[in-house]
């Protein structure tokens, strides 16, 4: 033990170094401000913009689908690809339509996070005078 | 008598913690603030350009068979997002600070125009569907993109707007 403790004050000097609560606390505190302005500052990155744009380009796109009689005929090939041609690049949907004899849900496999989608819904009338919904979810891909 | 002084480690250390915590602080407080403000703006913008869109493409506007004479709302649909070529044209003959005027946005400058989905001008009465300058050299422009139907074709409303 004596040994031990003559080697070290060979290498370190007779120092000691203490290392008191109150330091620890205060570097605690200091990573917690500093995480807080970091969290703050990621935040006011985030543009409202792309979100409001999302949304109302979801509520044209399936407007549009349903006054050229597309959502009507519940012809899922044909949406599809009507979405794919009006959609602006980056922009991803998936949708699911519900009429009382039927229902199509486009999602299958696919995965998203619904908490970073906009999503909406539009009420129309198919071909048989039944009313029917069409849910819709859009994002950035 | 000799004095001595002794200058301990921790409070050299809180000393320099202090120091940089306050100054990380400054910092991140001006570059939030500076941030903040140009969101509120970009959100003021967004808004703005979202509504305005909304009654392009969701109203007639006001009176409802209106006239660059007797605008005082403008809307540029027959019936919701089918758009007329008869507002259309109508507002081609509107002035830039009319329809300004109009849409309440009198501090602001805008640039609007109709293209269908390859980037070509649509066409009303004639002619091309563009109003203002496009804003090449503004530092924060809010663009927004709506999309109608214009007779059997479909078409993108493209609105930005910036102050």
């Amino acid at each position: 033990m004596v040994t031990k403790r003559l080697s070290l004050s060979f290498r370190f000097g007779n120092k000691g170094m203490i290392f008191l609560l109150d330091s620890v606390i205060a570097l605690f505190i200091v990573f917690i401000i500093l995480a807080i302005s970091i969290f703050f500052l990621s935040r006011s990155e985030q543009s409202p913009v792309s979100e409001l744009q999302a949304s109302r380009i979801a509520n044209d796109v399936f407007a549009i689908l349903d006054y050229r009689g597309l959502l009507g005929n519940f012809d899922a090939n044909e949406i599809t690809s009507e979405l794919n041609a009006i959609l602006p690049v980056g922009y991803v949907v998936e949708y699911k339509i519900e009429c009382p004899n039927r229902v199509y849900d486009s999602r299958g496999s696919s995965t998203f996070s619904e908490e970073s989608a906009f999503s909406g819904e539009r009420v129309f009338v198919d071909t048989k005078f039944n009313k029917c919904i069409a849910r819709y979810w859009v994002w950035l891909s | 008598m000799g004095k001595g002084q002794i200058v301990s480690l921790d409070l050299i250390l809180s000393i320099v913690v202090f120091i940089l915590l306050i100054g990380g602080i400054i910092a991140f407080w001006n570059i939030y603030i500076l941030r903040f403000n140009a969101n509120i703006k970009q959100e003021e913008l967004a808004l703005k350009a979202t509504k305005i869109t909304d009654l392009f493409v969701e109203s007639q506007g006001v009176p409802t068979g209106w006239n660059e004479t007797n605008v005082q709302v403008i809307g540029l649909v027959d019936r919701d997002r089918r758009l007329s070529s008869n507002k259309l044209a109508s507002l081609l003959n509107v002035t830039y600070a009319q329809i300004k005027t109009s849409l309440n946005i009198d501090a602001n400058e805008f640039y609007f125009r109709v293209v269908d989905l390859n980037g070509a001008l649509v066409k009303a009465k004639g002619n091309f569907v563009e109003v203002g300058n496009s804003s090449l050299d503004v530092e924060q422009v809010i663009e927004m993109r709506r999309f109608a139907l214009y007779g059997n074709q479909k078409v993108v409303l493209e609105f930005s707007i910036w102050e």
